[in-house]
């Protein structure tokens, strides 16, 4: 059976076609596989294996094209279909959700010719990922700003504070958080510029959002990536800023993050 | 674990759940007996997908109807994917849970396929065990679905009715009898599907599926992108007038129309099963006892 069920697959998901490896060096011939699947006057064993090899190869193209519509804009339909082949052929799908099959394409374009040839293809493949990934994270209730004003001045300093679950911070070289709003508005052509940026991705009420963030909010943030007191925040804040107040800096980002729903599990410190 | 038909209630007649309808379904309520959800869809921390089917339950009954189980697989069972599908039924209480009888993976390589299995009595055999295994971790009987096939093997020693009802016996099980599917295998393989629907087990069958498939002239391909076509009717009410009340569900996966559509789908089953009971009631008439053999185009006979 396992000998069986690997022949089928190897046919069925071979790059070059059910054919083709059939008849390569170490194929099993087209009399093998026609001792192994019949076929008859309706269709031949070729085509009976084509047709399942066709499903395989369209319905993870067409995962892939809902999972990165502006990589796929941007390379266009022909291009795209080749990185997907040569992409699977390197990452077949393990997982039994197809929704994981597509995980490692981001990685992948790092060392294929497309991702060489326009090497913001990464960072653009990275954040249409993580949209994904952000919108199916595990769920938790953000605070609210009455949560922080109940809790009395003197205590703050040893408050926890921990970002959601689902909160992602991307370091990207190139600024492909404007790519993916042009494509949104029919304009997916449009060259990023190349820069050192970080990019915040969220979800706030079931709506995945992403916006660039200065190099020290995202420090900020990926400390509290793990509940973190509020009095370590501070001290990095003050590290790390060259305002004068860094008491009315970390004030204005913690009124952002608790708008944009970034924070929960504050625990009162003693 | 023991199988019984009459432990599946009657659910009537539903829809698949799929994300176009989402909004309208969690939100309108719309008039639907039940609703079948694809457990792999839901196999996620959280997020929108989640929070829905949740509003969905609170209105509708569900059942899950898992695609990637992969019970025939000469590969060990997946238990953390068992484990994912334990934790969606507790949260969500489905009716029942299915798959299908076929393998989608082998060496821990995932086709994301329906692929056919060889129908030998090893085959019976090896299935059976699994699924005995997998009914004992999740707690409940498992429906196994009857696959649309394009291949078939040499060493099939059996018809494809004799290989589900062999392993629905050996493993204690019960049947999701798609309709659409014994159509189109039926086709592709140039057996009878009325045989097929007759020779499978009164007692095992607990849900019907019914979909649209596309015509490719010398093959017709599975595609849940259609109506459903009259043969395929034809074939449920021969199914209903065997099988009686059994949930049925409408199934559409691409070219997904507006809900209003789907919902008139599952009104046209309601129809013809309540059309088909009326004459059991009253003593089946000889078209429905045995009805001719489906009658194909000319250009689909081999």
């Amino acid at each position: 059976m396992s000998d069986l069920q690997r022949l089928i697959y190897r046919l069925i998901t071979a790059p070059e076609g059910v054919e083709a490896n059939a008849r390569c060096g170490r194929g099993i011939g087209l009399e093998g596989i026609a001792a192994i699947v019949p076929g008859d006057g309706r269709l031949d064993s070729l085509e009976r294996l084509d047709i399942y090899a066709t499903a395989y190869f369209y319905r993870l193209l067409n995962c892939l094209k809902e999972d990165y519509p502006t990589t796929l804009a941007v390379l266009s339909e022909d291009r795209f279909e080749k990185l997907v082949r040569d992409y699977l052929a390197a990452h077949p799908p393990t997982k039994p959700s197809i929704q994981h099959a597509g995980k490692a394409l981001p990685g992948y374009l790092r060392g294929h010719c497309y991702g060489i040839e326009q090497p913001y293809l990464e960072d653009l493949a990275r954040l249409e990922r993580s949209i994904i990934d952000v919108f199916h994270g595990a769920d938790a209730i953000p605070i609210e700003r009455k949560n922080l004003e109940s809790i009395s001045p003197a205590r703050w300093p040893t408050m926890q504070i921990r970002t959601l679950p689902s909160v992602t911070i991307l370091d990207c070289k190139w600024r492909v958080g404007k790519l993916l709003r042009a494509a949104a508005e029919g304009e997916p052509r449009a060259l990023p510029e190349q820069a050192q940026v970080s990019v915040l991705v969220w979800r706030q009420h079931f709506t995945v959002y992403h916006r660039e963030i200065e190099q020290s909010e995202a420090c900020l943030l990926k400390l509290a990536e793990e509940p973190v007191a509020f009095a370590r925040l501070c001290e990095e804040v003050s590290r790390t800023t060259d305002e004068n107040d860094p008491v009315a800096r970390i004030g204005k980002l913690l009124e952002r993050w608790l708008a944009d729903g970034l924070l929960t599990a504050v625990l009162p410190g003693g | 674990m023991n199988f019984s038909r009459s432990d599946y209630p009657f659910l009537g007649f539903g829809v698949g759940l799929r994300r176009p309808h989402y909004i309208l379904i969690s939100e309108s309520h719309p008039k639907i007996d039940w609703l079948e959800v694809i457990a792999e869809n839901f196999m996620v921390q959280g997020g929108r997908p989640l929070h829905v089917l949740e509003k969905v339950r609170d209105q509708y009954p569900i059942a899950l109807h898992g695609v990637s189980l992969s019970i025939g697989s000469a590969d060990p069972l997946n238990f953390a994917y068992l484990r994912d599908l334990v934790q969606l039924i507790r949260r969500f209480e489905p009716a029942w849970i299915s798959d299908h009888l076929c393998w989608t993976s082998i060496a821990g390589r995932n086709s994301h396929d329906l692929l056919p299995l060889p129908y030998t009595d090893e085959t019976v055999s090896h299935v059976a065990q699994r699924v005995r295994v997998v009914q004992e971790t999740l707690g409940r009987p498992l429906l196994l679905e009857n696959v649309s096939s394009y291949m078939s093997y040499a060493e099939s020693t059996l018809t494809e009715w004799q290989f589900l009802t062999a392993v629905s016996e050996e493993a204690d099980c019960g049947i999701l009898l798609d309709v659409n599917n014994v159509f189109v295998s039926a086709f592709n393989h140039g057996f009878s599907a009325e045989s097929y629907i007759d020779a499978i087990p009164v007692k095992r069958v607990a849900q019907f599926h019914l979909a649209g498939h596309s015509d490719f002239g010398r093959y017709l391909l599975d595609t849940h992108d259609h109506p459903i076509c009259d043969a395929v009717w034809a074939l449920y009410e021969r199914a209903v007038a065997r099988f009686g009340p059994v949930s049925t569900l409408i199934e559409w996966d691409d070219n997904i129309p507006e809900f209003p559509v789907l919902a008139a789908a599952a009104e046209d089953a309601r129809a013809k099963h309540h059309r088909i009971m009326e004459l059991r009631e009253v003593g089946i008439p000889k078209q429905i006892e045995r009805p001719a053999e489906t009658d194909l185009p000319t250009h689909h006979r081999a």
